[in-house]
């Protein structure tokens, strides 16, 4: 099966490269994803991966079944969180962790703040409302009365993430972190 | 730069399975500095609330946030502003914002910076005077 893989995958292969030669825009292509691949495969070898955005929900649905625990701690991302929101990644990942709740596992988030966003305090309510209602822990935080270090960390968006654990399981734990692309220019500032 | 505002962005998840101890280490540092929980956050967490440097970390910022609102504060057991029901999201938002308020011109921030005494009695006046 896996010869027979390898096979199709080099005869593939060998004709990109013959079509490549009389096309440059699909060369250019080509060698972008095969980039991108070689990249990805780089930081799988490393116990690391990149999701772009429409895999994202894919992605935490797999996380969701493997581990029991959740911890998220928000990073000055009130808005994200509004139960109104437009954003359809969102209102899937706000889902999918309600969900994770109903199934009877343990999702909690710490909800860093700016002192300025109790200036409107119903956004808070409302983003409170949302995590009591769907079951998820939540922890306030005023970035602001962190000591200056983690105030550091949180400028070098180190604070903007999830933890995955299972509880008393030989499952190794992981991190996620979505981290915020500028459309255009695909640079991401919260990769680690 | 972190951008406050999400909106006309797409965003990457990234996921690791290494470095996940230092990402355990920052979200226990960030527990004490909660000045809002909710009953599930405390149950879900109760392993980790029971930690001795968590609950070190906890008592003193409390003590910090004791000198500065004075003792007419209705306090939580473990937090200073705990809810247990949707009915009480409001009066503790509420609670939040008086709490935040208080302490407005005093940032608690680093552990070792005590409290100007001074500064510390002229809020507690005000919040009397209220």
């Amino acid at each position: 099966m896996a010869s027979r893989e390898n096979h199709s995958s080099a005869s593939g292969a060998c004709e990109v490269g013959r079509l490549a030669k009389e096309r440059p825009a699909l060369e250019k292509i080509g060698s972008r994803i095969q980039l991108e691949q070689q990249l990805q495969t780089e930081r799988l070898s490393e116990g690391r991966l990149q999701v772009e955005s429409e895999d994202v929900i894919p992605t935490l649905e797999t996380l969701t079944k493997c581990y029991t625990n959740f911890d998220g701690v928000s990073d000055r991302d009130l808005h994200f969180w509004l139960p109104q929101s437009n954003d359809a990644l969102a209102n899937n990942y706000s889902r999918l962790i309600s969900d994770f709740a109903t199934s009877g596992k343990m999702p909690n988030r710490i909800l860093l703040i700016w002192r300025s966003d109790l200036d409107s305090p119903t956004i808070l309510g409302d983003v409170l409302i949302r995590h009591l209602k769907a079951g998820i822990g939540v922890a306030v935080v005023i970035y602001d009365e962190l000591p200056s270090q983690l105030q550091r960390l949180a400028t070098e968006g180190k604070l903007h993430f999830g933890l995955w654990v299972t509880v008393k399981s030989k499952l190794s734990p992981c991190f996620s972190h979505l981290g915020e692309v500028q459309k255009g220019n695909c640079s991401y500032h919260l990769q680690e | 730069m972190f951008q406050p505002s999400w909106r006309g962005t797409k965003r990457k998840l990234l996921v690791s399975f290494t470095g996940v101890e230092e990402k355990v280490d920052l979200y226990r540092q960030l527990i004490p500095y909660a000045w809002l929980v909710d009953e599930v956050f405390k149950v879900n967490n109760n392993k980790l609330l029971q930690n001795e440097q968590v609950r070190n970390s906890l008592q003193n910022v409390r003590r910090k946030l004791e000198r500065l609102v004075g003792p007419s504060f209705s306090w939580g057991k473990d937090f200073p502003v705990e809810v247990a029901a949707l009915a009480g999201i409001g009066q503790a938002v509420n609670d939040l914002v008086a709490l935040a308020k208080s302490t407005s011109e005093v940032s608690l921030g680093d552990q070792d910076i005590e409290v100007p005494k001074r500064k510390a009695e002229s809020i507690e006046k005000r919040s009397e005077k209220k």
